[in-house]
C-alpha cells in the first residue's frame, strides 16, 4: 500500500497543521478513517473478499461439485437441515439443491474474480495506451483519444452487449467484453492527469536535467497519475460487477452452472411469486453489500486523495 | 464549422462499418438461428432450403458485400426471425422506448431536485446525511435486482399499480405516446421508476453540490441584503442556476438511459427495442443486431455533434476542431 | 353456452372500468391473455412456429382441425374419405364466408396450397406439409389429392396449413397480412390490429359457420418472462396465461384469484447420444485420457438410463407438471406401445452394468444442452448430471442459448453432429408417433428424408423398415401396431433416453375454465366461463 507515497505535489500544501511529523502515508490512514461509514465500508470489503477467498475451507458444500449436492435437497427453505443431516442450510437452498450460504460464496467468489481480473487488465491496458499516447503526442495522440472519447460515447451495457453476441457465454468473454468496455476510463484518467502532471515544474526541471522522454514519463509522471487511476479503478471495479449481474440477469452472462450473484438472483427471480423468496434475496444482499461497500470506500478515496476537495 | 462536422459524419460512418463489419464476423463464428428456426419436423432438405432462402450460404464475404449494397439504399437487411426490414422492425419501437427514457428523466429531476437542493441547504442534518447516503446506495443498486422487488411490493402485493406492459396511447399534436392517457401514465410509472434510480442519484448530487457552491456566492448575499423571502431567493434564484448544469447533463444521459432500458424493458415486458435487441441477440438474429448498432451509432454520434455545436455557440472559448483537450 | 345475466354484467362493468376502449356494449366480453412467445407475423405461411399458429387459428381455419388432444375433427372440410391408396377427397363446407362475405370455394384452397410453401423470407417454411402432393379441385366444394405413395398421414398434415382467400391473398406479402390488409380469413375471429412485440386485438366473428366463442373482444400480448406473466395475473392485468413456471404453480393452486389447467403435451424430454463415432469427443477416461466410445456399448446405454431417478425430477423440477416417460409419446397418443413402462431408478443395477461393460470406474462426460428452450431444461441437465456422477460417470454440464446449441448439436463438427451427450425435447406436431419415430431414430438420409433430427445417428435396419413399413400404411390399427412394434424396438436398443412428458399449464382468473391443448396452443376459443 505504497502508492500514496509520492503524492500529488499539490498535496504538500498542508491542509492541517496537526500531520506535521506523520508520512504521507499515515496521513492518508488517518484522513480515510475519519468517516466511520468509509472505514466500516472498507472493514466489511475486506472480510467479503477474505470471505470469498477463503470460501473452500469454509462453507459445508462445493456448491460446483455435482456429487456433493442433490436435487431432493431443492428448494429447501432457511435454516432446514440438509439431506445428510451434517448441517444446516442456514439460508436455505436453491432450485439445483445447492446450499446458498456456499453458493453465495463461491458466487460472490466469481462475481469478484471477474470485476477485478477486468478491472486490473484494464487499467493496464488503458494505462499503457494513455501513457504511450502521451509520450508520443502528435497526430497518434489524437487518434487514440478520439477512439476514446468515441468509446466513451457509447453506453457501457451497450457495448458489452454486443461483444457478448458475437464472443457468447462463458468467464473469459464476460472479462474481455468487460475490459473492452472498460479501459478507455483508464486511458482517458491516465492522459488527464499526464498533461496536468507534463506541465508542472517538476517534469520542466528533469527535462532540463537532460532526463529521457520515457523516464520522465514512466519514473516521474505515472506514479503521480496513481491516486485519480486508484479512484477510477474502485468505481469501475464495483461498475463490472453489477455489469456481470445485469448481463447475466438478462441471460446472456455467464452460464448457469457454476452461478456468479448475477445468476443465482436471475434464477431466483422464477421463485419469487412463489414465496420462495431466499434464493433471489440473499444474493442480491450479497451483490448489494459488495457494490455498495466497493462504491463507499471509492467515494471516500476519491475525497482524501483530491486535495483541491480537502474538508 | 461545415468541415467539422462532415469531419464528423465520415468519422461515424467508418465507426458504423468497423463495428458492422465485427458483428458479422462474430455472429458468424457463434451461428445461426435456422434450426430453431424450422419446424423440428423437416427434412435436411427443407432445412438446407431455408439456409438458401436467408442468404446463409454465401460466402460470409459476399453476404457482407450484399448487406452494404442494402445499406446505401437505407436497407439494413431482412431479420431471420420476422422475416421483414429490420431497420422499420427497430424503428416502431423506438417510440416506446424514447418515452420510457422521457418519463424517467422527468422522475429524476422531480425527485431528484428537492432532495439535492434540501441537502445542499442543510447538509448537516440527518435527514440530508440519509439523502446523500441513499444516492450512494442508489449509485450500487444493481438496476434489474429492483425492478423485481417493485413488481413485488408495488403490483403483487400492493396491487396499485399494474406488473408489467405498456398503456394505451392517445396521439396528440402528432405524436402518439402513452404519456397522455392517465392509464398509460400508471403503467409507465414502475419501469421509469426503476429506469431513473441511477439519474435520481446523479441529480441529487449535481443539485447538492450546485446548492453548496451557490449558496456562498455574492448575488445570493445581495439577494438576501435586499430583504427578499428566503423562499424566493431558493425557488427562483438559486434554483435558476443550478438547473442549467442539472438538465445539461441529463440530457447528455438521455442516451445513457435509451441503452439501459435494454434490462428495464426486459424486466416489465415493455415493447421497447432494448427487449428486441435481447431477444434478437438469444436467437442471433445478426440483421436486426447490425440494424441496431447502427442506429444507436448515429444517435450517440448526433447527441454529441448537436453538445459540441452548442457548446461553441454558448461558449465562444470553445472552438471545433481537432484537438479537443 | 347458458349466461348468468348478472355474473356477466358484472364483468362488463368490470371490463369497462379496465378496458382500453370505454364504450362496452351491453354483451361485450372482453379476454386478455398473455402468451411466453412472440408472434412474428399474421401471414398464417410466414413461418411454421407455435405461437404464430396458435395466433392466426383465431383468424384462419384450416380443412381439417386438431381438438384439444389433438385428434382430427372436421375443419373447412366437412369430411374425407381415400379413393384408393394415393387419393383423397375431402368435401368442403357449404355456405362459409369469409371475414369480408365474400363465399369460400376450392379455388382458395387450390391458391392456399400455392402460396403456403412459397412466403419471400420465410425462416420455416410450410414446405414439408405441401409437397409430394398435388391439389386438384372436382367441383367448387370438392378437393381431390393425390400422392406417389400411400400416405396415411394426409389428415394430420391438412391440420398444419391455413387457409387463405385468393380473392385477398393474390400478391400480398407477409406485411399485408401484418397490417390486416391481406389478414381476411374465415375463422371465429377477425383481426383487429397487429402490434408486432405489443398486442394482437381480435373481435368475434359474428358470422362464423362453427359455434362461436363467447368472448367478442380479445387482447393478446407477449410477457416473456414466466414471472412477469403470473404477476399480470396475479394483479388481474391479464384473464389467462400459458405455461405457468412449474416454481409457481403449488403456490397458484392455494391461491383463490386464479384457476389452473393442466393437461399433457406431444412432448417427450429425453437424452440423445452419440451411436456411430469410435471415439466421442466429449467423453474420456477420469483421468483425461482417450477412450473408445462407451456409449456403442447398449450395457452403458441400459446403465445411464437405469441412473436417471425419474421420480426427482418430476417432483422436485417439475413440479408435478410432468409424467415419467416411457418411450418417444405419451401413451395416450396413436401408435406408442401399450407395454412400455418407465426404466425403475436403479443406482447399484446401473454400477453392476457399467461393471460388465468394461467400466468399473465409470468415465468422464460432458452433458450439453439448450438453456431456457424446454421447462426447466438446465436445471434438468444439472440433475441428470448429479445422477451420473453418483453412479461413477463424472459429468459436466454446458448449457446455451437454443440458437447456439441446436446449430452445433446438428452439424457443428463439419456437417457432423458435435457432441455426445445432449438433452432435447421433441414435440410430436403430427399427434402421433411416427412423427419422433421418422425425425429422431430413423437412419439419417439427406435423400430419403428421414433421421433429419437424428442426432446421435443412431441407425437400425430392423427398426428403419418397421418406420417405413408404418408410413406407407393406410390402416389404422396396421400402423398403430407397426409403431408400437417400432417404438418397442426402438427403447429395447436404448436408442434415446426418455425421462419426462411434459405437462402445460395455463393460468386463468377464478370463474373461467381453459381446456387444455396437447398441442401446447392457447386459443380464446378454448376459455369458457
Amino acid at each position: 500500500m505504497s502508492v500514496a507515497e509520492p503524492t500529488d505535489p499539490l498535496g504538500r500544501v498542508e491542509p492541517k497543521a496537526r500531520a506535521a511529523a506523520e508520512t504521507p502515508f499515515q496521513r492518508f490512514v488517518s484522513d480515510y478513517f475519519d468517516n466511520w461509514i468509509a472505514a466500516a465500508a472498507l472493514i466489511l470489503l475486506g472480510a467479503l473478499i477474505a470471505l470469498a477467498l477463503a470460501a473452500p475451507w469454509l462453507v459445508p458444500q462445493n456448491p460446483y461439485d455435482l456429487a456433493q449436492i442433490d436435487i431432493l435437497d431443492s428448494r429447501l427453505p432457511p435454516g432446514t437441515p440438509s439431506s445428510t443431516g451434517a448441517f444446516t442450510h442456514w439460508l436455505g437452498t436453491d432450485g439445483a439443491g445447492r446450499d446458498l450460504v456456499s453458493a453465495i460464496f463461491y458466487g460472490l467468489r466469481i462475481s469478484l474474480f471477474v470485476g477485478v481480473s477486468s478491472g486490473i487488465i484494464a487499467m493496464a491496458l488503458g494505462a499503457a495506451v494513455g501513457l504511450a499516447a502521451t509520450y508520443a503526442g502528435g497526430r497518434i495522440e489524437t487518434l487514440v483519444m478520439r477512439i476514446v472519447d468515441l468509446q466513451l460515447s457509447f453506453p457501457a451495457i451497450l457495448v458489452a452487449l454486443m461483444l457478448i453476441a458475437v464472443l457468447g457465454k462463458g468467464v473469459d468473454k464476460i472479462v474481455i467484453a468487460l475490459v473492452t468496455v472498460q479501459w478507455a476510463y483508464y486511458a482517458r484518467t491516465v492522459r488527464g492527469s499526464a498533461l496536468v502532471e507534463g506541465r508542472k515544474d517538476y517534469v520542466a526541471a528533469a527535462r532540463c536535467l537532460g532526463l529521457s522522454n520515457a523516464r520522465i514519463v514512466f519514473r516521474h509522471i505515472l506514479p503521480n497519475c496513481l491516486p485519480p487511476l486508484i479512484v477510477v479503478a474502485t468505481v469501475q471495479t464495483a461498475h463490472a460487477i453489477s455489469l456481470e449481474a445485469t448481463l447475466s440477469f438478462l441471460g446472456v452472462g455467464l452460464p448457469q452452472t457454476e452461478p456468479s450473484l448475477g445468476v443465482l438472483i436471475s434464477n431466483g427471480f422464477e421463485y419469487m411469486l412463489s414465496g420462495k423468496y431466499w434464493i433471489s434475496f440473499f444474493p442480491g444482499i450479497a451483490l448489494l453489500l459488495t457494490i455498495v461497500s466497493i462504491n463507499l470506500v471509492g467515494d471516500h478515496l476519491r475525497d482524501v486523495l483530491n486535495p483541491r476537495l480537502s474538508r | 464549422m461545415t468541415a467539422f462536422i462532415i469531419r464528423r459524419l465520415m468519422q461515424s460512418v467508418g465507426v458504423a462499418l468497423a463495428m458492422s463489419l465485427i458483428v458479422f464476423i462474430g455472429m458468424h463464428i457463434v451461428g445461426d438461428p435456422i434450426y430453431i428456426l424450422v419446424d423440428p419436423q423437416s427434412d435436411q432438405a427443407e432445412i438446407d432450403a431455408t439456409i438458401r432462402r436467408l442468404g446463409l450460404d454465401r460466402p460470409l464475404w459476399e453476404q457482407y458485400l450484399l448487406f452494404l449494397k442494402g445499406a446505401v439504399t437505407g436497407n439494413l437487411g431482412n431479420s431471420f426471425v420476422h422475416g421483414t426490414s429490420a431497420l422499420p422492425l427497430i424503428l416502431e419501437r423506438m417510440p416506446a422506448t424514447l418515452e420510457l427514457a422521457f418519463a424517467s428523466l422527468i422522475l429524476a429531476i422531480v425527485i431528484g431536485i428537492p432532495l439535492g437542493l434540501y441537502a445542499g441547504l442543510y447538509p448537516e442534518t440527518v435527514a440530508s446525511r440519509a439523502i446523500m447516503a441513499g444516492s450512494i446506495l442508489g449509485f450500487s443498486l444493481p438496476t434489474f435486482w429492483v425492478g423485481i422487488m417493485m413488481i413485488m411490493v408495488f403490483a403483487v402485493m400492493l396491487g396499485w399499480l399494474p406488473s408489467t406492459g405498456r398503456g394505451p396511447t392517445a396521439t396528440y399534436l402528432g405524436m402518439t405516446s402513452s404519456l397522455f392517457t392517465v392509464e398509460g401514465w400508471r403503467y409507465v410509472l414502475l419501469p421509469a421508476l426503476n429506469l431513473a434510480l441511477l439519474k435520481v442519484s446523479l441529480v441529487i448530487r449535481l443539485t447538492k453540490s450546485g446548492t453548496s457552491e451557490a449558496i456562498h456566492q455574492d448575488y445570493i448575499k445581495f439577494a438576501r441584503a435586499k430583504g427578499l423571502s428566503r423562499s424566493r431567493i431558493v425557488g427562483v434564484h438559486l434554483l435558476k442556476n443550478i438547473l442549467i448544469p442539472v438538465v445539461t447533463v441529463l440530457g447528455l444521459e438521455f442516451g445513457n438511459q435509451i441503452a439501459f432500458a435494454v434490462v428495464t424493458e426486459t424486466i416489465f415486458a415493455w415493447p421497447g427495442m432494448g427487449r428486441l435487441l435481447i431477444s434478437s441477440i438469444q436467437s442471433l438474429d445478426r440483421p436486426v443486431i447490425v440494424a441496431y448498432l447502427i442506429i444507436t451509432v448515429l444517435m450517440f454520434i448526433v447527441i454529441n455533434l448537436v453538445v459540441d455545436i452548442l457548446y461553441s455557440l454558448l461558449d465562444p472559448r470553445v472552438r471545433l476542431g481537432e484537438k479537443s483537450a | 353456452m347458458t349466461m348468468h345475466v348478472g355474473r356477466w354484467v358484472g364483468a362488463a362493468v368490470l371490463a369497462a372500468g379496465l378496458a382500453l376502449s370505454a364504450v362496452a356494449s351491453a354483451d361485450a366480453k372482453e379476454l386478455r391473455i398473455a402468451l411466453s412467445a412472440e408472434p412474428s407475423a399474421m401471414d398464417p405461411h410466414f413461418h411454421n412456429l407455435t405461437p404464430n399458429n396458435a395466433l392466426n387459428r383465431h383468424v384462419f381455419d384450416r380443412l381439417i382441425h386438431f381438438d384439444a388432444k389433438q385428434n382430427t375433427v372436421p375443419g373447412l372440410a366437412e369430411s374425407w374419405r381415400t379413393v384408393d391408396d394415393k387419393t383423397w377427397e375431402l368435401k368442403l363446407r357449404k355456405g362459409v364466408v369469409w371475414h369480408d362475405g365474400s363465399p369460400f370455394t376450392a379455388d382458395d384452397v387450390l391458391f392456399t396450397m400455392e402460396r403456403a410453401p412459397n412466403v419471400e423470407n420465410s425462416p420455416g417454411s410450410f414446405n414439408i406439409y405441401v409437397k409430394g402432393k398435388t391439389f386438384t379441385k372436382v367441383d367448387d366444394h370438392t378437393v381431390r389429392v393425390t400422392t406417389a405413395e400411400p400416405y396415411p398421414l394426409m389428415p394430420n398434415d391438412l391440420t398444419t396449413i391455413a387457409i387463405i382467400s385468393r380473392k385477398h391473398g393474390s400478391n400480398a406479402k407477409t406485411e399485408d397480412y401484418n397490417s390486416g390488409k391481406a389478414a381476411i380469413g374465415t375463422g371465429p375471429y377477425k383481426l383487429v390490429e397487429f402490434v408486432k412485440g405489443d398486442r394482437y386485438v381480435l373481435e368475434r366473428n359474428e358470422a362464423y359457420w362453427g359455434p362461436k366463442p363467447v368472448w367478442t373482444k380479445v387482447t393478446i400480448r407477449p410477457i416473456k418472462a414466466g414471472p412477469a406473466r403470473v404477476a399480470a395475473l396475479l394483479a388481474g392485468d391479464v384473464d389467462l396465461i400459458e405455461e405457468v413456471p412449474t416454481t409457481d404453480i403449488a403456490k397458484l393452486k392455494t391461491d383463490g384469484r386464479v384457476a389452473l389447467a393442466q393437461g399433457l403435451s406431444n412432448r417427450v424430454i429425453y437424452f440423445h447420444m452419440d451411436h456411430w463415432r469410435d471415439e466421442t469427443p466429449f467423453i474420456t477416461a477420469k483421468d483425461g485420457s482417450k477412450i473408445k466410445n462407451p456409449l456403442k456399448d447398449k450395457r452403458v446405454r441400459q446403465a445411464l438410463s437405469m441412473a436417471i431417478n425419474r421420480d426427482a425430477i418430476v417432483d422436485r423440477l417439475m413440479e408435478g407438471a410432468a409424467v415419467k416417460a416411457s418411450q418417444f409419446l405419451a401413451d395416450e397418443f396413436f401408435g406408442t406401445s401399450k407395454t412400455l413402462k418407465p426404466v425403475p431408478h436403479d443406482a447399484a443395477g446401473a454400477k453392476k452394468l457399467l461393471a460388465d461393460a468394461g467400466f468399473p470406474n465409470g468415465f468422464k462426460m460432458t452433458l450439453h444442452g439448450p438453456n431456457g428452450r424446454y421447462t426447466n431444461d438446465a436445471r434438468i441437465a444439472e440433475a441428470v448430471a448429479q445422477m451420473f456422477t453418483r453412479i461413477g460417470v463424472e459429468t459436466a454440464v454446458e448449457t446455451m442459448p437454443g440458437a447456439v446449441f441446436f446449430r452445433r448439436a446438428s452439424t457443428g463438427a463439419n456437417g457432423e453432429p458435435e457432441f455426445s451427450f445432449i438433452l432435447v425435447g421433441w414435440g410430436a406436431g403430427t399427434g402421433e408417433v411416427s412423427s419422433p419415430l421418422k425425425s429422431l431414430v430413423a437412419t439419417y438420409d439427406k435423400a430419403k428424408g428421414t433421421g433429419a433430427a437424428n442426432r446421435g445417428r443412431y441407425s437400425n435396419a430392423e427398426l428403419d423398415k418397421l418406420i417405413a413399413d408404418g408410413l406407407a400404411t393406410i390402416d389404422d390399427a396396421k400402423r398403430q401396431a407397426l409403431f408400437a412394434k417400432a417404438s418397442e424396438a426402438a427403447m429395447e436398443d436404448v436408442a434415446i433416453i426418455p425421462t419426462h412428458y411434459q405437462f402445460n399449464t395455463w393460468g386463468t382468473r377464478k370463474g373461467l375454465k381453459y381446456e387444455p391443448r396437447t398441442d401446447e396452443n392457447t386459443l380464446a376459443m378454448s376459455v369458457s366461463e
